[in-house]
């Protein structure tokens, strides 16, 4: 079966046809199937979307309290709906549903403690929605970090955030290790297409 | 002195507090908006939330 090729390379017009706005409906495809236009043509896009991490060590997080992380720089943020600076949260502001990913290295600030557990959360709208938690229990550990992704449905307005909490076997504060080569903490969602 | 470690003092038995934080009958919260740690739930039956008079004691 031979393939033509309708138009140069990205292009979103042939002969006078935009692709964009003026095809509507279903395409055939291979063994009968149809696919809609609206994702065949005009496509999708995983935006918004944003990646955060740190620039440095977050230092005096207290036992057992639950602790939003400041993830203070960004790799890229499509639509400038991350807030590196204040209030450390994404709020797409686009409805739909999104894969989010969060990662935080923590150990005991006075670096003799052991962790005996560490949790790490998705808040939505300020109430968590998802948690991760490695319990050492017995076996104590020096240094965690519970990874956690998942997907989340958000409205125009909500917004999601990190927490994490951890106990140590000497009630030490907790210190995020900040190093950043290579990389250990992160935050990061995009916008599922088609979902 | 942290929250976590007044709270601890005032539950004054380390087995029911670690109950206490694991079951989240106590949730202690930091919003990293520079008003430090509060209590965000006490849901804990044996003993009522301590006021900020009783936290300041410890």
């Amino acid at each position: 079966m031979a393939l033509t090729r309708l138009g140069p390379n990205n292009s979103s017009s042939i002969s006078g046809i935009n692709l964009t706005s003026q095809v509507t409906g279903a395409l055939p495809v291979a063994n009968g199937g149809t696919a809609l236009t609206s994702g065949f043509v005009n496509g999708g896009v995983n935006t918004p979307s944003f990646w955060a991490g740190r620039t440095s060590d977050v230092t005096g997080i207290s036992a057992n309290t639950w602790t939003k992380i400041p993830y203070n720089t960004e790799s890229w943020d499509s639509d400038g709906t991350y807030d590196p600076s204040s209030n450390y949260r994404f709020t797409p502001a686009v409805a739909g549903k999104y894969f989010y990913s969060a990662m935080a290295q923590t150990y005991p600030s006075n670096g003799v403690g052991n962790l005996v557990n560490l949790y790490l959360a998705i808040y939505k709208n300020g109430t968590a929605y998802a948690r991760s938690t490695i319990d050492a229990r017995d076996t104590r550990i020096y240094e965690g970090v519970p990874p956690i992704s998942g997907a989340i449905e958000l409205d125009s307005d909500d917004y999601i955030e990190v927490y994490v909490k951890g106990a140590t076997n000497s009630d030490a504060d907790l210190t995020i290790d900040g190093n950043s080569t290579p990389s250990q903490n992160w935050f990061t969602a995009f916008k599922i297409i088609g979902a | 002195m942290s929250l976590y470690t007044k709270v601890k003092a005032y539950i004054n038995d380390d087995t029911k507090t670690q109950e206490a934080f694991e079951k989240e009958t106590i949730i202690l919260q930091n919003d990293s908006d520079g008003n430090g740690d509060y209590i965000k739930k006490w849901e804990y039956a044996e003993k009522s939330k301590p006021t900020q008079e009783q936290l300041d004691a410890l």
